[in-house]
């Protein structure tokens, strides 16, 4: 499950919402939270452990029109960071615009500046600075735009906000239901109220004539109603726990009042700083504008404290005249009560010990099994209406894939085309020309052909080095995914991973961009339920542990195949790969040995497929090899770096060793279909014609009638 | 609410005074008494009025305690006589024998019956309820209670120990000594370390003068309010400013020509103290920020070389080094996250400074040894069990008695026959509340077994000293931390937590822990206590060290730093 909100640094009700329910499901299901700010610190204090994913989102922007940016551009940036999962559950505005499904969208609150807040500005700071101050919570600043075109951006931003489709909406009360209902148009049904820790609270009396309030500071919060009633209340102090844009107005009103010796500002309290306080509070007083849901309201009851606080909103729906009191938003009124708690102790017990009573309905632990269930019927329904059976998941017969290579730029002597001497040399030329490999055209026509040729998988291979994936590659890497999504074509495609003199980070950093960014799409190739990963294998790291038990934590959820530059055998893999791979394959099996000898390497190779832990048998075909114009010494100690084609020769004995072997293969991977400069591609070119893509073509047609299962 | 701490000045404007030519009232005798108000100018440049609020000394708390309260605008630049009558109607208080402008006496509590009466001149802006003066005169109702003042200042003033050092130059005859502190009160440190030097300099035959904002009426005389000492202090003179809280007659001290000295106690960061008592955190923070004013003093002393660097870096900072930012989402705001950040900040940043730290003198809070010998041991109930863990010091927030109470209970579970006492004042009420919730659920096996001890006598601290097995501390902020000096004269083997002060005052005696681990450390207290061999080792380099302690608290130190003060290079 991915648990998704802007941010989760400060404990407010949205995040304290998320933090509950997660600490609750974690043992459940497997959950990633996303985030743009994430607070270790306070998912540790609540116990929310390392099973729990966290994965960091793009942050909220800043400056001229962020605002715009904060609500078309950003879900969208977030949409593409995000990885693949069963359910998208997501918190707060704007994350309902990510389009990914199924999703449950817990709002808490529609922005409520495009609705009943759109006229709560500040007038005098309107009127000094010609601007108006925007805010999406909880983003801790304020966006800001002139004030002449404040209407034509809410206007844009609620055209905007109308496009979110979630599949299931769920409201923390019946009032926020309403208002969603109104702002957009369909019916939400779901109402999950959030809960409360009862057991947390220091319950205790308290003597001292202290008020506590907890919110953001925001103008819409109405903490200044509360000063402005604390001065007509002798003899108390005000308590206000939180931080916002506001603070600093406030403090000023207070001090302007002669209050500043009984109001007093804190925030960034620990968990038992906040409750130490409750326990202290004689009373709670919590006034904002129409609070969609209000947890204070109900902590104030667990710390068995009268609530006084304004009549609107959506906490009214969970206390009662017996553990509160409620008025409308006006000073004197407030202060009213304020006395009349301070003059009535006793009162104020039995008002708390009432609240206390009531509140034992309202636990996290209900409120997390609510959406918990709304989330995993959500579930079920997509799946049963929107999951398309995956046509390689069970398999009949031997699957063709060939290495493909997306490193190419566009026109000879741009990247991969004679760019270098040392490694980029070419000595022919696609039939499409110098193609490069983002190109659409391009894209379509090589899966025009896989089409025709039957291949079942392109396998992508991806470099790592200490720059991390390669830039370019990473970038085809998605136009291809994106281009062969829309096609809908047979051909699906998979990544080999070819990590270079990289670090830890690097490969992590190489595997989540895979995570989120490819595996998600349609097109990726998955094997019995499970996406495919092939991994580029030297044996550089034959043997060491510790790497090897850091590659296969990084590539957990993967089905993983070696491309090995090696041999392999059952009796010595464990000692060298420690059983890293489930399957293993030749990269370049007529690089192994000369050619009297192919038939039996290859079968060695074919025969030891259980090295792997699944005992897949993975045949690899290749046309020849010729690398002797790449100028990189490291070449020269090669053997084998020229085996010549013969006219097709060399590739129709492979095809003829391949198609004799005893048993199906699961896999038959040819290599390559287009690594120009070694020379092993049988994509169309000038030197080869259609020789090779006919030869697969017939290959894969044979192999077919042949193996099946 | 705290009226001790309840004046603050509005954002620059020099605080308002009103000078009271009287020390107390006396209506044993008489039915009526007379104070005359004199007002500082700069009374007349605020909009102002005059309150005269009585309370019952013993307990000044609204509404249980508020006898009434008279005011008076202040519309006329003269000073004024403030009649006080009492009848059997109550109280009365007149303003030049005109009524007040506007008055209220509490229909339930006349006052009468009260043996003193703690008459607040107060001083309030029109506009807002902000209090910006406020004095305490105590109108004695009773004549056992006169007399007991009486008793306790010529006890202050006659103090029984000799001097313990003499400065080897003449002191000039033409300059005395003005001693300053924020509140000067019975068991309070700060205000014990003004009354010893007071003590000091008087021995010497060198004038001495006490002030506090804040402090005990009784003593009225030997102590005086402040802004007296804007009326008294000459060119010649010396003022010795005791810091420890926000001091909000500061910025008119340093504007004095007098030669000015600053003795640093250190301040609690209020990070410690917010949820329990928000204004007092707001005054440590407010404290903090005054430490802008270092560089208008002559002399910098502080009671501990880690509150030494405090003040260095502080220095530091006012010369406009810039801090590092703390790293976090949002920026804060508040004056509680500055002060601590401050604090919390000091010693690695002083490390990292290039500049030369300014010179600061560190001498203990303490002048001469306490001669325990000389004081009589009190009876004091005491649990039966056998071993007692004794903790004495102030029951704050920053002391972690909840910390010593889990050490306890895991050393109960090694000892079953054991207590700990907890011996010291407690000011937060917030605090106080969290203890007894402590007490009432996580440590309520062991309520039998802690014990609470409040404004003992001497004596009484001396039979606890004696009786108690062990000296534990679990406090995380001091400034030198007397009761460990304490229990090294009582050769108690102590065990503390290890802050930066606590560290200096052990100089490498004692056993200290860097992590609260109960466990492991109720098993060092367990091997303590039943290893001989192991105690007299601790006590030894205890001794060796409280030697050490005494040497530097002869106050020659402050001698030395007078000297230098008065006569410059030529001292050096």
């Amino acid at each position: 499950m991915a648990v998704i909100i802007p941010e989760l640094a400060k404990y407010g009700g949205a995040e304290r919402y998320l933090i509950e329910c997660v600490s609750r499901w974690q043992k459940l299901h497997d959950i990633t939270i996303y985030s743009s700010v994430v607070n270790a610190d306070l998912l540790a204090e609540h116990g929310i452990g390392k099973r729990v994913k966290i994965s960091l989102l793009s942050p909220y922007f800043d400056g001229r029109h962020s605002i715009l940016l904060n609500t078309a551009l950003l879900p969208k940036i977030w949409e593409q960071e995000i990885g693949k999962h069963d359910i998208y559950h997501t918190h707060l505005w704007p994350t309902h615009l990510i389009e990914l499904h199924p999703m449950v969208w817990y709002p808490h609150e529609p922005l409520r500046i495009l609705h009943d807040l759109r006229y709560e500005q500040p007038l005098e700071d309107v009127a000094a600075t010609r601007q108006r101050d925007l805010h999406i919570y909880p983003k801790y600043n304020y966006d800001r735009v002139a004030d002449v075109t404040y209407e034509a951006y809410l206007s844009s931003m609620d055209l905007v906000d109308k496009l979110g489709k979630p599949d299931r909406v769920v409201a923390n009360s019946r009032y926020t239901a309403g208002y969603l209902e109104g702002v957009y148009g369909t019916p939400v049904r779901d109402v999950v109220y959030p809960g409360v820790n009862v057991d947390d609270f220091i319950f205790q009396p308290s003597d001292e004539n202290i008020f506590l309030t907890i919110g953001q500071l925001w103008p819409h919060k109405r903490i200044k109603l509360i000063i402005e009633a604390l001065k007509l209340v002798e003899n108390a102090q005000l308590y206000i726990v939180g931080s916002g844009p506001e603070k600093e107005k406030l403090a000023r009103i207070a001090e302007g009042m002669g209050l500043d010796n009984r109001v007093f500002f804190l925030h960034n309290l620990s968990n038992l700083e906040v409750k130490i306080l409750f326990s202290r509070a004689l009373g709670v007083v919590f006034v904002p504008v129409k609070e969609p849901f209000g947890i204070v309201a109900l902590e104030a009851m667990a710390a068995g404290k009268p609530l006084i606080a304004a009549n609107e909103g959506g906490f009214t729906e969970v206390v009662d005249e017996h553990c509160a009191l409620l008025c409308p938003p006006e000073p004197e009124e407030i202060a009213e009560r304020m006395r009349f708690l301070r003059d009535n102790k006793e009162m104020a017990r039995t008002m708390g010990a009432a609240g206390r009573e009531r509140v034992q309905a309202y636990t996290w632990d209900r409120a997390a099994e609510q959406l918990l269930k709304i989330i995993e019927s959500t579930h079920h329904k997509w799946t049963r209406e929107h999951v398309r059976p995956r046509i390689d998941s069970t398999p009949r017969t031997a699957l063709f894939g060939a290495h493909y290579y997306c490193w190419y730029g566009n026109g000879i002597g741009s990247h991969h085309w004679n760019d270098t001497p040392h490694a980029g040399g070419v000595t022919d030329m696609p039939r499409l020309g110098y193609y490069a490999s983002s190109s659409c055209s391009t894209i379509e026509a090589h899966w025009r052909l896989f089409e025709q040729m039957g291949l079942d998988f392109a396998i992508l291979n991806l470099h790592v080095d200490r720059n991390g994936v390669s830039a370019y590659e990473q970038a085809a890497a998605e136009s291809i995914f994106s281009v062969v999504d829309r096609l809908q074509t047979g051909t699906r495609l998979a990544i080999q991973l070819c990590p270079y003199d990289c670090t830890r980070d690097d490969l992590t950093n190489a595997m989540e961009t895979i995570r989120r960014q490819l595996v998600s799409r349609p097109s990726y190739f998955h094997y019995e339920g499970e996406p495919v990963l092939f991994y580029f294998w030297t044996g550089v790291q034959d043997g060491n542990k510790p790497w090897i038990n850091f590659v296969d934590d990084s590539l957990q959820g993967f089905l993983r195949i070696s491309s090995s530059l090696r041999m392999y055998s059952a009796k010595d893999e464990r000692r060298h790969t420690f059983g890293l791979f489930h399957g293993w394959s030749l990269y370049s099996p007529l690089e192994l040995s000369a050619p009297a000898n192919w038939e039996r390497v290859w079968m060695q190779a074919y025969l030891n497929s259980d090295a792997g832990t699944r005992n897949l048998k993975i045949l690899s075909v290749s046309p020849g090899y010729d690398d002797r114009h790449l100028r990189d010494p490291n070449r020269k100690t090669n053997p084998h770096r020229n085996v010549d084609r013969q006219q097709g020769d060399a590739y129709r004995r492979m095809i003829d060793f391949a198609v004799s072997v005893p048993d199906v293969p699961d896999m038959v991977l040819i290599s390559t279909f287009n690594e120009y400069h070694e020379n092993t591609h049988i994509e169309p070119s000038r030197n080869h014609g259609s020789l090779y893509s006919q030869m697969t073509q017939k290959f894969i047609e044979e192999g077919k009638s042949r193996w099946t299962k | 609410m705290d009226q001790m701490m309840a004046v603050k000045p509005a954002a620059d404007m020099p605080l308002p005074y009103v000078l009271v030519d009287q020390q107390r009232l006396d209506l044993t005798a008489s039915d009526s008494g007379e104070l005359k108000l004199s007002f500082a100018p700069s009374v007349w440049d605020s909009e102002l009025y005059l309150v005269i609020d009585l309370y019952a000394a013993a307990n000044p708390v609204h509404p249980g305690g508020h006898v009434g309260w008279w005011k008076w605008p202040l519309e006329i630049k003269a000073d004024i006589a403030v009649k006080v009558v009492k009848s059997a109607a109550g109280f009365e208080v007149t303003f030049d024998d005109t009524v007040p402008q506007e008055s209220w006496k509490n229909p339930d509590f006349s006052g009468l019956d009260e043996p003193v009466i703690a008459l607040h001149v107060v001083l309030r802006p029109v506009i807002s309820e902000a209090v910006r003066f406020d004095d305490i005169i105590h109108v004695y109702n009773r004549k056992s209670a006169l007399e007991e003042s009486e008793a306790r200042r010529n006890a202050l003033d006659n103090p029984h120990a000799a001097a313990p050092s003499v400065p080897w130059y003449v002191w000039p005859r033409q300059s005395m000594v003005h001693l300053v502190s924020t509140n000067v009160f019975e068991f309070d440190a700060v205000g014990n370390f003004a009354l010893s030097v007071h003590r000091l300099l008087r021995a010497n035959g060198v004038a001495s003068q006490l002030y506090a904002g804040n402090f005990d009426p009784t003593l009225r005389e030997t102590i005086r309010h402040t802004c007296e000492l804007f009326e008294s202090a000459a060119e010649d003179d010396l003022i010795f400013v005791n810091f420890s809280i926000f001091e909000p007659w500061l910025p008119r001290v340093v504007e004095l020509q007098s030669k000015k000295i600053l003795y640093f106690h250190n301040i609690t960061p209020p990070r410690f103290l917010q949820v329990y008592d928000a204004e007092y955190a707001a005054h440590c923070a407010d404290g903090i920020a005054q430490l802008k004013y270092l560089d208008q003093f002559d002399a910098l002393m502080a009671n501990s070389t880690s509150s030494a660097r405090v003040l260095q870096q502080s220095a530091t900072k006012a010369r406009g080094k810039k801090v590092a930012p703390e790293p976090g989402y949002a920026p804060s705001h508040g004056p509680f996250e500055e002060a601590s950040r401050m604090l919390a900040k000091v010693v690695t940043e002083f490390e990292s400074q290039a500049e030369t730290p300014l010179e600061v003198t560190a001498s203990p809070p303490v002048i001469g040894a306490k001669d325990w010998s000389a004081i009589a041991a009190e009876p004091i109930q005491l649990p039966p069990q056998e071993t007692l863990l004794l903790y004495v010091g102030r029951i704050a927030p920053h002391k972690r008695i909840e910390d010593l109470f889990a050490l306890f209970d895991r050393y109960s579970m090694l000892n079953p026959d054991s207590a700990l006492l907890v011996v010291g004042g407690a000011r937060f009420d917030g605090y106080l509340g969290f203890l007894r919730y402590l007490l009432g659920n996580e440590f309520a096996h062991l309520q039998q077994h802690i014990h609470f001890y409040d404004g003992v006598s001497d004596g009484q601290l001396k039979t606890l000293y004696e009786r108690g097995s062990v000296f534990v501390t679990m406090s995380e902020h001091e400034g030198f931390c007397v009761p460990v000096v304490e229990a090294m004269a009582f050769d108690k083997p102590i065990f503390a937590y290890a802050d930066e002060a606590v560290l200096e005052t052990l100089g490498r005696s004692g056993r200290v822990f860097y992590a609260k681990d109960f466990a492991a450390i109720a098993a060092e207290i367990d091997a303590a206590l039943s290893n001989p061999w192991i105690k007299e080792l601790l006590l030894t380099g205890q001794r060796q060290r409280m030697l050490e302690i005494h040497a530097q608290a002869s106050g020659r130190a402050i001698w030395s730093v007078l000297e230098k003060v008065l006569y410059g290079a030529r001292a050096v």
